[in-house]
C-alpha cells in the first residue's frame, strides 16, 4: 500500500506525459518503482511514464542509446550492450538486485534517483554517457535538452532535473578504438546496494592510455568521476614498469578526493580504503590483455574479487 | 488518456489471474499483493515489502514482479500468474520435485521460489547454478540446497544444463 | 508387549528412516490458504500496537481523542482500559522460570517499541491514521543501552513498579544470576601449562521467519475466545492469555495453521494479548500482524552476550579447566533471560571432560528490544566463544585443533558432570550418554571437508584461504520438565486421526510424528491424518522448542500408537481365535503366524459395528533424560584481505542425532541452520543509534544469505542409536546452528592469523583486525 496516493496516471504519449507533468507539479515519475514505492512514504500522484515508447536499446552511428525505461534485466541481456566495452553495463546491471527487481528496474530511474550507491551510474559515467531530457513548458512547446551524465546529479537523490522534467534516453557515445572498461562492487552479501563500487575505462592505443575514466560510487554525495586518478594513469604504458606505479598513484588520488560517509553499512575508513582497492583491481584488470572482451559472467563470483586468485588456487 | 485514475474511491480493475478475466473494485494505493491477497489468492506472500525476499512474486504478463511493490494499476489489462495456477489437478512436474525432495519446509517462500525458478528455466532451460541461485528468493529454512536440488530435478527432465565456470 | 529397544533397532524399517514426501507438502506448494491470515472471519477489524518512540520513559497522560474521532476507528485501548496482570510472555511450562514482568499495557515504555496503546479499526489505513493521532505525554527517563551499565550504582531502574516478581535484584536491573560449578577451577588452571583468556561479544539478531507474528481473534457462538495464531506453543499461549486477561483458561480455544517459521520467536505470547485484548472490547474479530519493522523492533531477539572466558590445558593437550562468565542482555523485559543465558553454560561447558568447569552468569535488564528464544537458545552464544578458545588453546599448545578435541570430548558412557552439579542444586537430572556418535562425526567431517588439505594451504597474498572446524552438542527437550501428549482413532475404513498438541512450525515434525505412528501400527503414512493442534480437540503438549519434537512428542506418539496397536491386536485375536503373541501388524494389515490376516478396514469394521466400540490409543510422556545430539561443522573460507569481505566457499556438517527419522528433513534442518549460522557469522546484527533506535529494522538494511551467499555444502548423518528416544532418535534442530560461527571464525584464524571475538564478523572489524583502517 502506498498512503495517500490519490492518482495513478499512465499516459501513452511523450507530449500527454510531459502536460501533465507540468499540470501536477506534485506528481512523481513512475518507472519501474523500484525506488519510488518502495520509500513507503505518501505519494499524491505518480505519472507511469512506461508505455511511452521509451524502452529501446539501440546502436546509432554515433552512439549506442538506451530508453529512459528501459529495464535493467533487457539491459543485461541485449547483445549491443554485451559486447560493448567489455560488457561494463552487463557487470553493473547483474549485482543490481533481485531479478523481479531488474525486471522493473529502469535506467531512468536508476539515474534519476541519483542514489550515491546507484550502480549503472558509474558504468555509464566511464563511458561519458549523456541523458536526453524533456519537459513541457507552460506555452505547451516541448522543450529538449541534452546533458552530460557527468554533473547531472547534485547531490544525493538530486539532480539538474527541472521541475516536470523527464529522462528520455542516455546516449553512449561510440568510439573509433573500444575501450576496455569494468565495474566491480562491494556489499555485505551478493544481494546488496553497494558498500563501494567503481568503473574504470581506458582507451589505449598501443599500450599507451589515451584516455582515462575512473569512477567511485557510494564514496561520495555523487557518483563520481576522479580527475587526479585518471590522470595519473593517463599517458601511462600497460605493462611497462611504470605502470604499477601509476595505478598506485590514481590508488590514491581516489582515495584522497573522496568523501565517504560512517553509516550503517559501512564505515568511512573502510569505504575510503575498500574504494581505493576496488579501483586498483578494475585497472589491473582492464590492463590485462587476456580479459579483453570478456563479458562479466555470474560464475565470477561477486564482483569485488574477480580476477583475484587466491594464493591456495596459484 | 483513458488509463487515468483518480481519488480515492474504489474502481474498477481489470485482470486475468491464472487464465480467468476479472474485474475487481481497488484503491488507487493499493499494491497488486494487497488486491491478489483481498480477492483470495494468498499464494503470494508479504514478508518484507522492501523488494528483497521476493516472497511475493507474481508473474505479470510472464515477468517475473514483486507483487509488493507493484501498484495494482501498473498491471491493469495484464495477466498475472500466481503459484496457484501452477498446478492443475495434478502438480506441476516442479511443484511434484519440491515436495519429492524436501525442499519445502515452513512454505512460505515456496510459491516465490517456485514461481522464479520457473521464470529463469522458462527463458532458459539450461539454466547454470549460478543463475539459479541468483534468481532464488529468500529461505529461512532450507539453506537453499534442497529447493537447489529439486530445480535440477525438474530441470533434467527438460534437458541437459550449463555447465558452471 | 511393547517391543524393546533393541528389537526395533536390528529390523529394518518400512516407514522410519526413509525420506518420505512432507504430510503438508502438496498444500505448501500450491499456495492453499493454510496460514493464520489466509482467511478471515467476516467483519474482521485491523488491530494495531501504538510503539514508544523513547527507550525509557513514564506515561503522564494518553489522548486519544483525536484517533477515535476518525471515521473507522473502533476502539483505543491503553493501560486504563485493561486488567493489569504481572506475568511472563514466555512460552515455557508452568511455573516458569522466567520473572512476571510484563503487563498487557502499562503507564510506563521501556524499550523504542515497547507498547502505548492498542488501535483497532475497519481496515490497515485507518488503524495506521489512528496510531499518528494518538498523543501521548512523556516523562522521559534516562535509558540504559550497555549492558555493563545496568549494574551500576545510581542505573535508571527500569523494573521499578512493585507488582514485578521473580527479578533477582529490581533495584541493579538484574533479573538473574546463575552460577555452578565442576571441580575447582582455581586447581585446574594452577596445573595447566597454558592458559588463555579472552571476551568475546555477539549480538542481537533475528530469526526473520519469513512469516511474521500474526493472529486473528474472535468470539464464537458461545462467547468464548477464538485465537488463531502463529505460535509454537498454542497450549501456553491460552494459559499466558488466561492470566493476562483474567479469563477461565476453559473460555480460551487456540488454534495453530500452518506456521511460516519460528526459530523460537513464537515461543512466546508476542501479539496475541493485545489482539485479543481488543475482541474483548469491541467483541468483533480482529486480526493484528507485524509488519517487517515491527517484527524487528516489537517481536524478540537472540540475546547479546559478552562471554568472558578462561582455558587451560597442560602441555600433553588435556584440558583442566574452563572458566565462562556472562553478561547478558535480555533486553526490557525478563522473558528467557535465565534459561537463555543459562543455557550458554550448560548446552555447551558438557562438551569438553575438563576435571573443573566454572560457569556464571549475569542476566540484566536494558532499554534494547526484548530478547526471548532463538534457535539455540544460548548455546550458539556459548559455543562461539568456547570453540573459538579451544582453537586458540590448541594455537598456543602447537597442537592441530581437531586433535585438542578429541582428547578432550565427553564419550559414550560418560557422566555429563554438569548435569551433576546441577542436580545437586535442585535443577534436573544426571545425565549419562548413552548415545554417541561425535567421533564419527569428527572423522567424517574431517575427511569430506579436506582436514589434511589444511597445512599445505599457502596462506598469504590478498586472498587466503583457511579451514576451521567447530563441535557442538545440545539436548533433546527439558528433562522433567517437556512433555507431550497423543491420541491416535481409527476411522471405520481403516484410516487413522493422529491428534497431538506438537507443533509443526515447518519443520516437518507432522511428517516424522505420522512416520513415527505409521511405523509403530504397520501402516502406511497415507493412512494417517494428522491434526494439529487446536486447543479444545487435541492432547496437551508444551509445544515446538529446546529441540523436543520428535524426542518428546515422538516419543508420546511412539506410546499412543503402541496403545492403539494393543487395542487393534486385541479385536484380531478375538476374531482369529489367535493369541496376541502371536499376531503382530504390517503393511496395514494384522498377521497371524499361520496365515491368516485382517485388513485395518475389517479390525475397523469388527470394531465399530460389531463390538461397538472406538479404537483410541492414548499416551503421555514426559522426558527424564534429554540426550545429546552431536555435531561436528567445518568451514573453508576465503578471507579478502584488502576488503576484509569473508566468503564461505564450502561447509561440511556431520552431526548425530540418532535414527534419523527422515533423513531428508533431518538434512534440511541442518543446512537451514547453517545458513542461519553463516548470517549469525557474517552479517546479521542488529543496530541502533544513540537513542536506541533500530537502525536496521528492514531486510535492506539487515542481511540475511540468499543462495548465491551460501557455500557448496555436504551434510552428513552419523548414525547412533539412542536407547530412549523413538526408534532411536534423538533431536537436530538446534545443534548444527552452533558451529558456524565459531567454525568460520576458526577458518579465519587459520587463513590469516586473526581472532576475531566478536560477531558479525564484517569486513570492517576484518580489516580493522589486519591494521589496514
Amino acid at each position: 500500500m502506498i498512503p495517500g496516493l490519490g492518482a495513478y496516471y499512465r499516459p501513452d504519449r511523450l507530449e500527454a506525459a510531459l502536460m501533465l507533468l507540468a499540470q501536477e507539479p506534485a506528481a512523481r515519475i513512475l518507472g519501474g518503482g523500484t525506488d519510488l514505492l518502495l520509500e513507503h512514504e505518501p505519494l499524491h500522484a505518480v505519472v507511469d511514464v512506461t508505455q511511452l515508447g521509451l524502452s529501446h536499446i539501440r546502436a546509432e552511428p554515433e552512439a549506442l542509446v538506451i530508453g529512459g525505461t528501459a529495464r535493467i534485466e533487457v539491459l543485461q541481456r541485449d547483445p549491443i550492450v554485451r559486447a560493448w566495452a567489455d560488457g561494463v553495463l552487463v557487470g553493473a546491471s547483474m549485482h543490481f538486485g533481485t531479478l523481479q527487481v531488474r525486471n522493473m528496474a529502469t535506467v531512468g530511474g536508476n539515474i534519476a534517483h541519483a542514489l550515491p550507491a546507484a550502480d549503472l551510474v558509474p558504468a555509464l559515467l566511464v563511458l561519458d554517457a549523456t541523458v536526453e531530457l524533456a519537459r513541457a513548458t507552460p506555452s505547451g512547446d516541448i522543450e529538449r535538452r541534452v546533458l552530460a551524465l557527468d554533473g547531472f546529479a547534485t547531490g544525493p537523490f538530486q539532480t539538474a532535473l527541472l521541475p516536470g522534467e523527464l529522462l528520455l534516453a542516455v546516449n553512449v557515445p561510440a568510439h573509433t578504438r573500444p575501450w576496455r572498461a569494468q565495474f566491480r562492487k562491494i556489499g555485505r552479501v551478493v544481494k546488496d546496494l553497494a558498500q563501494v563500487n567503481c568503473a574504470v575505462a581506458l582507451d589505449t592505443e598501443e599500450e599507451v592510455v589515451r584516455t582515462a575514466r575512473i569512477v567511485a560510487g557510494a564514496v561520495h554525495p555523487t557518483v563520481t568521476r576522479v580527475p587526479e586518478a585518471e590522470a595519473a594513469v593517463l599517458g601511462a604504458t600497460i605493462g611497462s614498469a611504470d605502470w604499477p606505479v601509476r595505478v598506485g598513484r590514481a590508488v590514491e588520488a581516489v582515495r584522497a578526493f573522496i568523501r565517504p560517509i560512517s553509516d550503517m553499512r559501512a564505515t568511512r575508513e573502510w569505504r575510503r580504503h575498500v574504494c581505493g582497492i576496488l579501483v586498483r583491481r578494475s585497472l589491473e584488470w582492464v590492463a590485462d590483455p587476456r580479459q579483453a572482451g570478456r563479458v562479466p559472467d555470474l560464475a565470477d563470483g561477486p564482483s569485488y574479487c574477480v580476477g583475484v586468485q587466491p594464493e591456495a588456487m596459484r | 488518456m483513458n488509463h487515468d485514475r483518480m481519488n480515492d474511491d474504489r474502481v474498477p480493475l481489470s485482470l486475468v489471474v491464472n487464465g480467468a478475466p476479472h474485474e475487481y473494485q481497488v484503491r488507487m494505493h493499493d499494491s497488486l499483493l494487497d488486491v491478489l491477497r483481498r480477492e483470495g489468492w494468498t499464494g503470494a506472500k508479504r514478508v518484507c515489502e522492501t523488494a528483497d525476499c521476493g516472497a511475493c512474486s507474481v508473474l505479470v504478463d510472464g515477468t517475473l514482479v514483486d507483487s509488493c511493490s507493484t501498484l495494482a494499476f501498473q498491471a491493469e489489462g495484464c495477466r498475472v500468474d500466481t503459484v496457484e495456477g501452477l498446478a492443475g489437478r495434478t502438480l506441476h512436474p516442479l511443484q511434484h520435485a519440491f515436495v519429492q525432495h524436501a525442499a519445502v519446509q515452513c512454505g512460505y517462500c515456496i510459491p516465490g521460489m517456485l514461481l522464479s525458478m520457473k521464470a529463469v528455466l522458462d527463458r532458459d532451460p539450461a539454466a547454470s547454478d549460478a543463475e539459479l541461485r541468483d534468481v532464488m528468493t529468500l529461505c529461512r529454512c532450507t539453506g537453499y540446497v534442497k529447493p537447489l536440488a529439486a530445480t535440477r530435478e525438474y530441470q533434467d527432465q527438460l534437458g541437459p544444463r550449463h555447465a558452471d565456470a | 508387549m511393547p517391543e524393546t529397544a533393541d528389537a526395533t533397532r536390528t529390523r529394518a524399517h518400512a516407514t522410519v528412516g526413509h525420506s518420505l514426501p512432507k504430510v503438508d507438502g502438496d498444500k505448501l506448494v500450491r499456495g492453499r490458504p493454510v496460514y493464520t491470515d489466509d482467511v478471515h472471519p467476516p467483519g474482521m477489524l485491523i488491530g494495531r500496537i501504538l510503539p514508544s518512540p523513547h527507550a525509557h520513559a513514564r506515561i503522564r497522560h494518553i489522548d486519544a481523542s483525536a484517533a477515535l474521532a476518525l471515521p473507522g476507528v473502533v476502539c483505543v485501548l491503553t493501560h486504563a482500559d485493561v486488567p493489569r496482570v504481572p506475568h511472563t510472555t514466555a512460552g515455557q511450562s508452568h511455573p516458569e522460570p522466567s520473572p512476571y514482568d510484563a503487563y498487557l499495557l502499562d503507564r510506563k515504555v521501556r524499550y523504542v517499541g515497547d507498547r502505548v496503546a492498542l488501535v483497532a479499526a475497519v481496515d490497515a489505513e485507518v488503524a495506521a491514521l489512528a496510531l499518528g493521532r494518538i498523543r501521548v505525554d512523556y516523562e522521559i527517563l534516562p535509558a540504559i543501552f550497555d549492558p555493563n551499565d545496568a549494574l551500576a550504582f545510581g542505573a535508571s531502574i527500569i523494573h521499578d513498579e512493585a507488582e514485578s516478581t521473580g527479578i533477582a535484584d529490581a533495584k541493579r536491573n538484574l533479573v538473574a544470576v546463575l552460577d555452578f560449578a565442576v571441580g575447582d577451577v582455581d586447581a585446574g588452571f594452577a596445573r595447566a601449562d597454558v592458559v588463555h583468556s579472552s571476551t568475546y561479544r555477539v549480538p542481537a539478531v533475528q530469526h526473520v521467519s519469513l512469516e511474521p507474528h500474526v493472529v486473528i481473534t474472535w468470539l464464537d457462538e458461545d462467547d468464548r475466545l477464538v485465537v488463531r495464531t502463529s505460535t509454537q506453543v498454542p497450549f501456553h499461549v491460552r494459559r499466558l492469555l488466561a492470566r493476562t486477561l483474567e479469563l477461565p483458561l476453559g473460555r480460551i480455544r487456540v488454534l495453530k495453521p500452518r506456521i511460516g517459521g519460528g526459530f523460537g520467536g513464537k515461543q512466546e505470547m508476542t501479539i496475541e494479548d493485545a489482539c485479543a485484548a481488543l475482541t474483548l472490547a469491541t467483541r468483533q474479530p480482529v486480526k493484528i500482524e507485524y509488519d517487517r519493522t515491527e517484527e524487528f523492533a516489537m517481536s524478540r531477539t537472540r540475546h547479546a552476550m559478552q562471554l568472558a572466558l578462561r582455558i587451560g590445558a597442560t602441555r600433553a593437550g588435556e584440558i583442566t579447566s574452563i572458566d565462562m562468565r556472562v553478561l547478558s542482555d535480555t533486553g526490557a523485559y525478563g522473558t528467557h533471560g535465565l534459561t537463555v543465558t543459562g543455557s550458554a553454560g550448560y548446552k555447551t561447558l558438557p562438551l569438553y571432560n575438563a576435571a573443573a568447569r566454572r560457569f556464571h552468569c549475569d542476566v540484566v535488564y536494558t532499554n534494547h528490544p526484548v530478547a526471548g528464544a532463538c534457535r539455540g537458545y544460548g548455546a550458539p552464544q556459548g559455543f562461539f566463544a568456547l570453540e573459538s578458545a579451544i582453537d586458540e588453546l590448541a594455537s598456543e599448545l602447537g597442537m592441530d585443533p581437531l586433535e585438542l578435541r578429541r582428547r578432550n570430548t565427553i564419550r559414550a558412557g560418560d557422566i555429563d558432570h554438569v548435569s551433576a552439579a546441577l542436580e545437586a542444586k535442585g535443577k534436573g537430572w544426571t545425565r549419562k550418554i548413552q548415545s554417541y556418535g561425535l567421533d564419527a562425526c569428527i572423522e567424517q567431517g574431517a575427511s569430506a571437508i579436506g582436514w589434511d588439505r589444511r597445512e599445505s594451504m599457502p596462506r598469504h597474498g590478498e586472498l587466503r584461504r583457511g579451514i576451521g572446524v567447530a563441535l557442538a552438542m545440545q539436548s533433546s527437550g527439558v528433562a522433567g520438565v517437556d512433555w507431550g501428549a497423543a491420541a491416535l482413532k481409527l476411522n471405520e475404513d481403516g484410516t487413522w486421526i493422529l491428534t497431538m498438541g506438537a507443533t509443526d512450525l515447518g519443520t516437518g515434525a507432522d511428517t516424522i510424528l505420522a512416520q513415527i505412528a505409521a511405523e509403530t501400527l504397520g501402516i502406511g503414512l497415507d493412512s494417517i491424518h494428522v491434526y494439529a493442534a487446536d486447543t479444545d480437540l487435541v492432547p496437551y503438549d508444551v509445544g515446538a522448542y529446546a529441540s523436543s519434537i520428535t524426542y518428546v512428542s515422538g516419543n508420546a506418539v511412539r506410546r499412543a500408537a503402541e496403545e492403539a496397536r494393543d487395542l487393534v491386536l486385541a479385536v484380531a485375536s478375538r476374531r482369529l481365535d489367535t493369541p496376541v503373541s502371536r499376531l503382530h501388524c504390517g503393511d496395514g494389515r494384522v498377521r497371524s503366524d499361520s496365515g491368516q490376516s485382517l485388513s485395518m478396514q475389517e479390525i475397523a469394521d469388527l470394531a465399530m459395528h460389531r463390538e461397538m466400540t472406538q479404537i483410541i490409543g492414548r499416551a503421555s510422556f514426559c522426558i527424564r533424560d534429554s540426550p545429546a545430539p552431536f555435531s561436528a561443522q567445518f568451514a573453508e573460507v576465503e578471507v579478502d584481505t584488502e576488503t576484509g569481505r569473508v566468503r564461505v566457499l564450502r561447509f561440511v556438517s556431520a552431526v548425530d542425532c540418532g535414527t534419523a527419522i527422515n533423513p531428508a528433513l533431518v538434512e534440511g534442518q541442518i543446512e537451514g541452520a547453517v545458513s542461519m549460522g553463516i548470517g549469525y557469522a557474517l552479517s546479521e546484527e542488529m543496530l541502533y543509534d544513540a537513542d536506541g533506535r533500530l537502525l536496521n529494522p528492514n531486510l535492506v538494511d539487515y542481511k540475511l544469505v540468499h543462495a548465491d551467499d551460501m557455500p557448496a555444502m555436504q551434510t552428513l548423518l552419523v548414525a547412533s542409536y539412542e536407547p530412549t528416544g523413538p526408534f532411536g532418535a534423538k533431536s537436530v534442530a538446534e545443534v548444527p546452528t552452533n558451529g558456524p560461527a565459531p567454525a568460520i571464525a576458526n577458518a579465519i584464524r587459520h587463513a590469516t592469523g586473526l581472532r576475531l571475538t566478536q560477531l558479525p564478523m564484517t569486513p570492517d572489524r576484518v580489516l580493522r583486525a589486519l591494521g589496514k583502517i
